[in-house]
Parts: C-alpha cells; sequence; structure tokens
C-alpha cells in the first residue's frame, strides 16, 4: 500500500474544540486522546487536505485523468444531496512521534505542561472598553510537530490514475495549509506542513 | 479558504514598539498587578486578536466614512468575519501573531533552548518578569492619590520587534478597500494593550513587504507561500520604509515646553547622574531603558528620563475639570455640602474626551485625547537635600533629611492627538484650550513636587508652539475616501 507522511510543524499554540467546556477552568477544551496528549484528528487532516486540494485543482495545478469530472470528489469522496461516493483516501490522525508518546505515558502528569489557557475579550466600538460578559478562555495546546499517514485504499480503481500520482498531488496540494484547528486566521495553529516521501 | 482562489496576498510586517507596551494574560505576575503574554519561549509576543480588534475597529471607522456605495459593515464583515448564528462568515484575513526579533532581527523559534536565549541582551531582559514596571496611582482633587487607585503595569520596553504575517485571497478584492485598510496601520489609533490614551502601546511599521503569490503557476506557488511566510523577515539588507499612506488621527497639540528650574517628573529607581558622596539619594525622576536599532542590531540604552503620557493626562484632566466648572457656573461654594466622593468625581460632560472608568465597567469609556509620553532632554542634574524643622523647637526633626535629584531646565514636547468624533461642546473646547492656554502661560505646574516649585515650565521659544483649534469645533472623520 502506497503512502504519505505529512508532517505539521505547528508554530503557535493550537486549539481544537472537544466540545467540552472546562468550568472554571476554561470555557472550552482541547481535544486529546486516551493518554490526554493533543492530536489532529483524520477528520480534520482529511478537510484541511481537501480544501487545499480543491484550490489547487481549481488552479489546474493537476492533469485530470479522462471520466473524472471533479477530482476533489473522485479522490476524497462525496457526500450531501448528490450521489454519495467513498474517496480513495485513508487518512490518520496526526499525533506525536511514537517516542514523545511513549515519553508522556511513562512521566506522570507532563501531559498537563502541553496545554495552557489563553484568555480573550471584545472591546465595544462605541465605547473602547471590554464588552460586557465577552470574557472568554479557551484551553490550547503548545507547539508541536504531529505526523499523520495518508494511504490509498485499495479499491478498483477505473481509471489510469496511479496512487503514486495521487499523493504526489496531495503533497503538492498540502504547502497549501498555513492553519490548523479553531481560529486559525487569529494566530493559532499556524502551521508548515511538509510531505514524506512516498513508499 | 473558501471559493475557487488565484492569487494569495501575504503581507509581512516588522513592527516596532514606538512606545511601551502592556498586553496582558488577564493574570498577575507574583508580585505585581498582572502578567505579560508570552509565547512558549517565555518572550512577549503580539496576540493575533488583539491586532485584529483594533484593525477592525479602524476599519469599521474608516469605512463608515468612505463612499464606497456598499454598507461599510458589510465590507468589514467581508475582511473581518463575524459570528451570528447561520449569518456568520470567515475572516479573510488570516492574521499570525506577532513573535518577538532577536537582537539580530531574526525570529526566535518554539523551543529554542533557554542558554541561548539568556546569551541575547535583549530577549534576556525581556525574558524578566517585568522587562519595564510603571507604578501608577490616581490624584484626587485635593492633589493626593485616591484611596485604592494603586496599580503597576508590567510593560514590554519602547523599541522591541515583532514579526507578523497577514494573508489573504486577493481575488474578488477591492484594491481600494486593500489599499485604505493598509493605510490604517500608520494610524495613532493603531496602538495595542493597555491604556493606549495613555501612550502605550503605540507602533511603528518599520518593515513592510506585500508578496503576491499566483496559484495558477502550479505547485511552485504552494512552495512559495511556504517559504514567504516562514522565511525570516530581516533577510533584506534594508529595512524598507512602507508607502502606504496614513489616514491619521489628527494632532491636537504640539507644545515644546522647557523647565523654568530645578525640575523633576514620576518615581525612578537609578540615579541619572553620579551618586552624591553624602550618601543615597530618596527621590528620582523616573526614566527607563528603551531598544534602538543602529545598524540594525539591537541595544538597550542607558535610562533615559520620560514624562508618562498618563501623568500628563492626569494634570491636564484636573486642569480642564476646574475650566470646565468654571464655564458652566459650578462654584466652589454652591457644592460646600457635598460629599468627598462628589468631590473628587469629575463631571460627566469630561467622560468622552477623558475616559471614564466604572467599577463594574458598565459604563466605562475610552477616551479620546491620546497623551504621548514625551522623552526628556537636559544637560546635568542637581542633587538638593531637604529637612524638616520641628514647628516648636525650630529644630531639625530627627529623620526627615532626605535629598532629591532633580533635571536642570530639561526641555520636552507634550504631543496631543485627538481621534475622530462629534465635535465637542462649547463649554469644553473652551475648558480644554483655557487649559492649554495656562500651560503656555506657565500656570499649569508639569511634574512632580509642584508644591516645591520643582514643576514649573514655560514654552521652549525655539520651537513653534501648536494648537490645532479647528479640530475642536469640526471634528469629523478620517479621510479616507475611495
Amino acid at each position: 500500500m502506497s503512502t504519505l507522511t505529512l508532517s505539521f510543524d505547528i508554530q503557535s499554540t493550537w486549539h481544537i474544540g472537544s466540545g467540552e467546556e472546562g468550568g472554571a477552568y476554561a470555557d472550552s477544551l482541547a481535544l486529546k486522546n486516551g493518554d490526554n496528549l493533543p492530536f489532529l484528528p483524520g477528520r480534520a487532516v482529511k478537510g484541511l487536505l481537501r480544501d487545499a486540494f480543491k484550490q489547487a485543482e481549481a488552479n489546474a495545478w493537476f492533469t485530470k485523468p479522462e471520466g473524472v469530472a471533479d477530482l476533489t470528489d473522485y479522490i476524497f469522496g462525496s457526500e450531501g444531496q448528490r450521489l454519495a461516493e467513498q474517496g480513495m483516501l485513508h487518512v490518520s490522525s496526526a499525533e506525536l512521534s511514537s517516542a514523545e508518546q511513549a515519553y508522556f505515558a511513562a512521566t506522570e502528569g507532563a501531559w498537563q505542561e502541553l496545554y495552557q489557557v489563553q484568555f480573550s475579550t471584545a472591546i465595544d466600538h462605541k465605547t473602547g472598553s471590554a464588552k460586557q460578559e465577552s470574557l472568554r478562555s479557551i484551553e490550547v495546546a503548545l507547539p508541536m510537530v504531529l505526523k499523520a499517514q495518508i494511504s490509498i485504499n485499495n479499491n478498483p480503481d477505473k481509471t489510469s490514475l496511479t496512487p503514486k500520482q495521487v499523493l504526489a498531488w496531495l503533497a503538492q496540494a498540502s504547502t497549501l495549509i498555513t492553519g490548523i484547528g479553531a481560529k486559525r486566521k487569529r494566530g493559532l495553529g499556524q502551521v508548515v506542513v511538509t510531505a514524506g516521501a512516498s513508499q | 479558504m473558501s471559493g475557487t482562489v488565484s492569487n494569495i496576498k501575504v503581507l509581512k510586517l516588522v513592527l516596532e514598539t514606538a512606545s511601551p507596551m502592556a498586553i496582558h494574560t488577564g493574570n498577575r505576575e507574583v508580585g505585581f498587578d498582572n502578567q505579560l503574554i508570552r509565547d512558549v519561549n517565555g518572550l512577549p509576543l503580539i496576540p493575533a486578536t488583539a491586532f485584529a480588534g483594533v484593525w477592525r475597529h479602524l476599519a469599521e471607522d474608516a469605512f463608515a466614512n468612505a463612499s464606497t456605495g456598499v454598507p461599510s459593515t458589510t465590507i468589514v464583515d467581508a475582511w473581518f468575519g463575524k459570528t451570528n448564528g447561520d449569518d456568520s462568515q470567515a475572516s479573510r484575513l488570516m492574521i499570525s501573531n506577532g513573535v518577538m526579533l532577536d537582537s539580530q532581527q531574526q525570529v526566535v523559534k518554539p523551543y529554542t533552548p533557554k542558554d541561548k536565549l539568556e546569551k541575547d541582551e535583549l530577549l534576556r531582559s525581556c525574558l524578566h518578569e517585568r522587562p519595564l514596571h510603571r507604578e501608577r496611582v490616581s490624584i484626587n482633587d485635593r492633589g493626593v492619590a485616591l484611596e485604592g487607585a494603586k496599580f503597576d503595569q508590567v510593560l514590554l520596553p519602547k523599541g522591541v520587534r515583532f514579526a507578523l504575517t497577514v494573508q489573504w485571497p486577493a481575488t474578488g478584492v477591492s484594491i481600494d478597500e486593500e489599499t485604505l485598510l493598509l493605510s490604517l496601520l500608520n494610524d495613532k489609533r493603531f496602538a495595542l494593550g493597555a491604556s493606549t490614551r495613555n501612550g502605550l502601546g503605540q507602533l511603528n511599521v518599520v518593515y513592510s513587504e506585500l508578496v503576491d503569490i499566483d496559484l495558477s503557476k502550479g505547485a511552485e506557488a504552494g512552495k512559495k507561500l511556504q517559504t514567504t511566510i516562514s522565511k525570516p523577515c530581516n533577510q533584506l539588507n534594508e529595512l524598507a520604509k512602507p508607502n502606504y499612506q496614513c489616514s491619521s488621527t489628527a494632532l491636537l497639540a504640539s507644545l515644546p515646553l522647557k523647565a523654568m528650574d530645578n525640575w523633576r517628573c514620576g518615581s525612578g529607581t537609578e540615579l541619572l547622574g553620579s551618586a552624591p558622596e553624602s550618601g543615597s539619594v530618596g527621590i528620582i525622576s523616573y526614566s527607563e531603558k528603551t531598544v534602538t536599532w543602529p545598524n540594525s542590531r539591537a541595544s538597550l540604552t542607558d535610562r533615559q528620563p520620560v514624562l508618562c503620557g498618563s501623568s500628563v493626562k492626569g494634570m491636564l484632566a484636573h486642569r480642564i475639570a476646574y475650566h470646565y466648572r468654571k464655564h458652566t457656573q459650578q462654584w466652589a461654594h454652591t457644592m460646600e455640602n457635598e460629599s468627598h466622593e462628589s468631590w473628587q468625581t469629575r463631571p460627566t460632560e469630561l467622560s468622552d474626551l477623558l475616559g471614564f472608568i466604572d467599577g463594574e465597567s458598565k459604563t466605562s469609556q475610552a477616551g479620546r485625547l491620546i497623551v504621548l509620553d514625551s522623552p526628556i532632554c537636559y544637560e546635568h542634574t542637581v542633587i538638593r537635600s531637604h529637612n524638616s524643622i520641628d514647628r516648636f523647637t525650630g529644630g531639625v526633626r530627627d529623620g526627615a533629611l532626605y535629598s532629591e535629584e532633580l533635571l536642570y531646565q530639561p526641555m520636552f514636547e507634550l504631543q496631543l492627538y485627538l481621534t475622530p468624533g462629534d465635535p465637542l461642546s462649547d463649554e469644553l473646547t473652551s475648558a480644554l484650550l483655557d487649559t492649554l492656554n495656562d500651560i503656555k502661560l506657565g500656570l499649569l505646574p508639569i511634574g512632580a513636587g509642584s508644591g516645591r516649585g520643582a514643576s514649573m515650565v514655560m514654552p521652549e521659544n525655539n520651537k513653534p508652539w501648536q494648537v490645532n483649534e479647528s479640530l475642536l469645533s469640526n471634528q469629523t472623520s478620517l479621510e479616507g475616501q475611495l
């Protein structure tokens, strides 16, 4: 099976919401795995990749094989009101390296050092002072490097598209990902994505 | 990204604090009232949220006054986004945090070893829990400290540089809107953090580079995007000055002043002159270190005396209130039965100009008057000793001997700016002009120790005295026209 390793070098604090709130600690808690370590879920990786790929396709970075109307849908799958189709990718969650995971598993309480809480408030345009009840807090994870594996399903391919070609395109498209997670347009989750060699 | 984008613009900025800056976490530093926000290295940073918030407020004003034919809220929401249930909209602007530059103008990467940070003089000073701090207190109508009004502010020094990147999809974007937005980065109100009306948080754009990335050029464009965002912003040998037009908040007054004799302001900790042989000095003028960049390398200066904007604003506020009461016929004898609370409360009509802090922040308001810090030039210092005489014996009181370090005839320039808004009332306009006239006539002591004559100032004759009176009666808007 052909695989591609995407390395997410996260340069700033970042937040993937868990949907849970932490009472007095924080209004929104970060998503954590069973060992309390932060990770980027596979669906988030796929979503980021899909958005980047869509932009690349729209700018004619790739040559569509015959019989494929929408390359992004063909590779990533589609759902919604149209006919749902499975894509050809399998995307893993982006996680810390196994050595780092082992360290945090062996060191009691060390995982807590991976998070901090950031507060923010909104300023009222008219008065220039803090808006009432606008103070909020989110739990963010510190900068780190996470890695995800992208592989091609063994679906029968009706086109001449090879797994190697798809992974090469994904690697090219991944350069358009510059932010991950919530508030990525406001300083969180600034990332540089690099693609490892496909196998 | 959403929709088809064929071009991405990346604006790389190097920002320099033009005055000390206070962006706090909301928590307290050990021994201080507040704590600077810091990155994973422990270095101060400019949060993108703070940058975007200030920018948005300025944009709302600018687009409201520009003739675009499109509702200003629609334009601003498109650029900055909005959260409103089903009507929510993502921001077009992707803004990074401002990351501090080291002495060599290099971006400091996350998890840089502590010993490496400590080797850099600039970074070492900023790693300190209080790179700079100012003691603040509010003065009441009797000229003494208001109860419970003492606090301190941990600050970042003037001259620290940050690298910040803004990126947006350029497809379908109005160039006029873009130009107006970028021009706002040079507005005097583009100040970050707390106490911006007291001169803190002023920023200068010292370097800017706008890169247009054409995505139709294929995979190379993606690599260029990554390189542009992550490359060090100081690869250029010369820092290019931004060429965006400034839609500036107006200068209300520029008042060059010179002390009549020995003079002091604030309360500092280190002597500006040489130490006297007789021992330590009790009271010293406030001074602080700043960062300068000779030959594009950071250098921490010796302590320089500075007249803080908050001090000047306090003095102005008291005198403006006095004149305002005079113009509105509020005489002292009609208030003789009023409470002490009432005496030390400013007339509410001054809130728009000077701001107002309500304990519960329900009616708090930022003022429109911006008073900048004033650097002080002086030739030499003077040590003056004081003593206290026992009124009964005529002899010296035990333990009452102290000395202070004064500056001899220092010179400084007060700079007052007024943000756009409604015209001031006639009474308030008169009160403000009377106050400025008092300064010109030497009737308003500016500095500390006014009871001992150590804060008397007069206009400096060699420089022009500017007061833009037309601003007060014709306060309008930014001049941006699309």
